[in-house]
This record gives C-alpha cells, structure tokens and sequence, in this order.
C-alpha cells in the first residue's frame, strides 16, 4: 500500500493566499507532482497547480518526453486561461498578467503503481525528487546544495489576454529519469526544502517525519537555518501490507 | 549599516523623487528630441509604473514600498507633492492618484498591444530652482518617515535637475538628509544632472578627478551618497567599470542615462522584496 504525506507552508509573514507552491497526486494512477510558482510572475500559484493537476489527472502519456512535456503545457494552459478573470482585472494585474505565468515543475511517475521498481521523473527547474539508499542522500535534478541559484529553469504560460488561449509552444529546458529506487520511500520538495534536506541530511530525513513541521519550520527561518520561502514537500511511502 | 533589510508589508521602502520643473528644464534633453521636463516627468511616471509592477500580485498590488514626489520651481520659490491631495503614500494608494491614463503601444511576441499607462504628474517648466527647499520638504519627509520604520531599509531619495539651486547652498539640507538612518543604514540621496549637450555623461563616479572640471559637478558629487555594495553590483551590469566608493550620481545625464540611473535604484531594492 502507498501512502502519501503533504506538507505545505507559505513563506514566514505571508498568508495562506499567497502561498504559489503547489502539490497534486493520484494514488490509482501512481502520479505524484509539485511545482513553485515564480514570485516574480502573477497567477503563478494558479499555474504551477495546473501542471501538477494536469499531470496527475490527465493520464499523459510520459513515455515520450518532448510529447509529454508538450501536451502537459498545453493542457495545463489552457486550465490557467480559462480561470483567470481577464475582463475582471484592475489596471496593475491586467498589465502584469500578460507576461503569463512561470513555475518550476516536478512529476513522478509509477510505472507499476504499487512499487517503486520503475519510475519515470520530468523535472523543470529546482523542485527535487530525493530518497535514501544505503544511508546515503540521493536527489534528482540537483544534487548538492550549491547548485540552487535564484534563476532556475521555469515552464511558462504563454501570454495572457489580449493574447487568445490559442497555445504557442516553446519547450522548456527539462530533465528526465527513468529509475527505480531500493528504499520504500521517496519525498517530492521545492526548492527552499530540498536544500535544507540536503544540508541537514541525515537529522533532516528524520525530522520530515515528525509532526509540528510548521512551528519547526518558522523557527528554523527565523534562525536562518532555511530561505524564508513557500515549503512544499510530498512524502510517500510504500508499506508491507503483510 | 549593511543595506539588507527584506522588504516586506510590515517593514516597507519609501522611494522620494525630486524632479526640477524650473523653466529651463523647457530645453531639449541630450538624446531626445523632447524637453527635459517631458522626458524626466516620462521617466518618472514609468519608473512608479515598474515599481507598482513589481509589487503586483495576482490579487492586487501590495505595500512593499512608499512612495513621495516633490516638483520644485512650478512656481517661485516653490516645492510641492506632485501626488494629488497626499504626500507620502503607500504604493498601492498610487492606483486612486492617477491623474489620467494614456493608451500606449508595446511590442509583445512581434505584436504590437496595447496598454493603459497611467500618469501621476505632468511636465512642467515654469520658474525658478528651489531645489533648497525641495531638500528641505523632503528632510521633514524622510526624518517622520524613518521613525515609524526604523526595522526598513534606508530611504532613497533621487534629485532630477538640470542647474544649480537659485534658492542657496543646499549642502546642509543634504548633509541632514544624509544622516538620517535606519537601523539597516543612512539614508540613500542620488543626484541626475539633466544634460541639454550630447558631451559624455560621467556616471557613478568614485573619485573627483574623474569630473570634468565643472564647480557644479564637484559640488553635486559631493552631495550625493556613496552607494552601498549591494547597488554596485546591480549598476555593475550597466557600468562595467563602476568601482568601490561610487557615488550616485550622473553628470550630463542624456535620456539614457536618466532611465539607467532610476531603473538601478528600483533593481536594486527590489531583490530584497519578501
């Protein structure tokens, strides 16, 4: 049986309404995703939940990568487009908006839905897919902490309105894995989270399980012990049903 | 003193403009083919535009900066808010402020869209240059401002003018200025000296000797702050050869060099937007 763990928490003096992370998953379909919508961009939230809703709800085929990527953008704009308000906007959102949206991207794929034997990752950007094997901390697509810098890879929009929801494809930069892991968990985190994992590891891996993560969390910002950031992070788990 | 206060609601900038609108700001700025009033008051309504742009969010704009703008020299003597009804403002406020929006053109994609820009304050070239009590407002601006926010970042305070102050020495309205400081640092005051002459601009210089021999240069130069470090590194893209100790200030600024100056104040404190 897989069981998931979410955990979320907007940056430290921000509310709940600004957090742009967002986290999507289909224990059926064995699809786990999260994406960090880019502060610097509007409807960012609202796009990166359309990737991760997308992927895990769509039943994209991953096989072929540049398709996937593809069809994942486009589907998922389309869903951006349709729930923004544009006739609604004020005058600073309205100009703003039609530089669209951008958004980091990471998706889980499991071949056979019960195990980990096979899985298929897509990554754009900084948000990382880690597990332990043998003691030892393993991450895909970065793999140690000085490799996260403040301009990661993104998935964009496209425009906004005036622009048509017509989709104009431009292929982000992505990575992708096929693996299986030997453990029976693998965690799913943005950026500001999978750096502290890496840097704290092997206390971190422990305390991602313990509960009060958000008390222990705002602490830890406020000890410049991780980026006060939006913190997403997505735990799952295989367990013997014996 | 290190100039790395996050910006955030609770611990807001202030940005304060003091834009000279004396008669001869009427004359042809280098560069351009429009008066340094058009241009200046342009470049400053587009600079409030990139800040309320960067303090967008999907939901509205938020209060990460305030902003003040005084106009000197519209009449004698003179130094007044161009913000209608208001002195300083949340930047937010700046959407009731706007006193008309023009329909303008960008090119997106290799379309030509259009887009609402607003305006806040129209040009304007009519008298003498107070530009002493222009300090002065913006001293009595800043000193109220710093003591309810002493957790923020330094005010910036950026001076657009094209000649020497008719009403004085500004130097001891500058000087107090300058002392004025958070906990984070003294308060930030740049100069932009409006060229009518296509001669090369001096920017962010860091020493004297790199000013052409001007009494006015020097006296500017002097009066305008040195830059913290973390503004080097951003004017650093622009100037490749800017170096410690530079100050924030453009002599014989053309259009350019206006729109350079303004953009690396707001690059520059923006990156410390949370």
């Amino acid at each position: 049986m897989i069981t998931v763990r979410e955990f979320h928490s907007p940056k430290l003096g921000s509310r709940e309404t600004d957090y742009e992370d967002a986290s999507a998953y289909d224990l059926e379909l064995g699809r786990f995703a999260v994406a960090d919508g880019a502060s610097d961009s509007i409807f960012s939230g609202l796009w990166a939940r359309s990737l991760c809703e997308t992927f895990v709800n769509s039943n994209l085929r991953t096989d072929n990568e540049e398709s996937f990527i593809h069809n994942l953008v486009r589907i998922s704009r389309d869903k951006w487009y349709r729930e923004i308000k544009w006739d609604e906007l004020k005058l600073f959102v309205k100009n703003k908006a039609i530089n669209g949206s951008f958004s980091t991207f990471i998706g889980v794929e499991a071949i056979h839905n019960d195990s980990f034997d096979r899985l298929r990752i897509t990554s754009v950007g900084d948000s990382c897919f880690l597990y332990v094997d043998g003691g030892q901390l393993f991450s895909f697509p970065l793999t140690k902490p000085s490799e996260f810098n403040i301009s990661p890879m993104l998935i964009w929009s496209g425009y906004g309105a005036p622009f048509t929801s017509e989709f104009r494809w431009k292929s982000p930069v992505y990575k992708s894995l096929s693996t299986g892991i030997p453990g029976d968990e693998f965690v799913l985190a943005t950026d500001a989270m999978s750096k502290w994992i890496m840097e704290f590891y092997p206390e971190s891996w422990k305390v991602i399980h313990e509960e009060n993560l958000r008390e222990f969390f705002e602490e830890e910002v406020r000890k410049k012990q991780i980026r006060n950031d939006d913190l997403t992070l997505v735990s799952v788990t295989r367990q013997n049903d014996q | 003193m290190v100039y790395s206060s996050e910006i955030s609601r609770n611990n807001p900038g202030l940005f304060i403009f003091l834009i000279d609108q004396s008669r001869s700001m009427s004359h042809k700025i280098g560069g351009s083919s429009r008066s340094k009033a058009v241009e200046a008051a342009d470049a400053v309504n587009r600079q409030l535009n990139e800040i309320l742009n960067r303090c967008t969010k999907s939901e509205g704009v938020r209060d990460y900066f305030e902003v003040g703008i005084i106009g000197y020299g519209s009449g004698r003597d003179q130094a007044i808010s161009l913000i209608r009804d208001a002195e300083i403002v949340p930047i937010s406020e700046l959407e009731n402020r706007i006193i008309k929006l023009e329909k303008r053109k960008q090119a997106i994609d290799g379309q030509e869209v259009d887009f609402d820009f607003p305006v806040w304050f129209e040009p304007v070239a009519a008298s003498d240059t107070p530009m002493v009590k222009a300090l002065s407002t913006a001293k009595e601006w800043t000193a109220s401002w710093v003591n309810k926010h002493m957790n923020s970042y330094p005010p910036i305070i950026i001076n657009l003018t094209d000649g020497e102050a008719t009403d004085g020495d500004p130097s001891s309205a500058v000087n107090d200025i300058k002392e004025i400081a958070t906990y984070d640092g003294n308060v930030q005051l740049w100069n932009c000296h409006l060229s009518e002459s296509k001669v090369t601009p001096v920017s962010f210089p860091s020493n004297e000797n790199e000013l052409p021999e001007d009494k006015y240069a020097r006296k500017m130069f002097d009066l305008s702050s040195e830059l913290p470090d973390s503004m080097i590194a951003i004017a650093k893209e622009e100037y490749k050869n800017i170096s410690k100790g530079a100050r924030g200030y453009v002599f014989n600024a053309q259009l350019e060099d206006l729109i350079k100056l303004l953009d690396i104040g707001t690059r520059a404190i923006s990156s410390l937007m949370k």
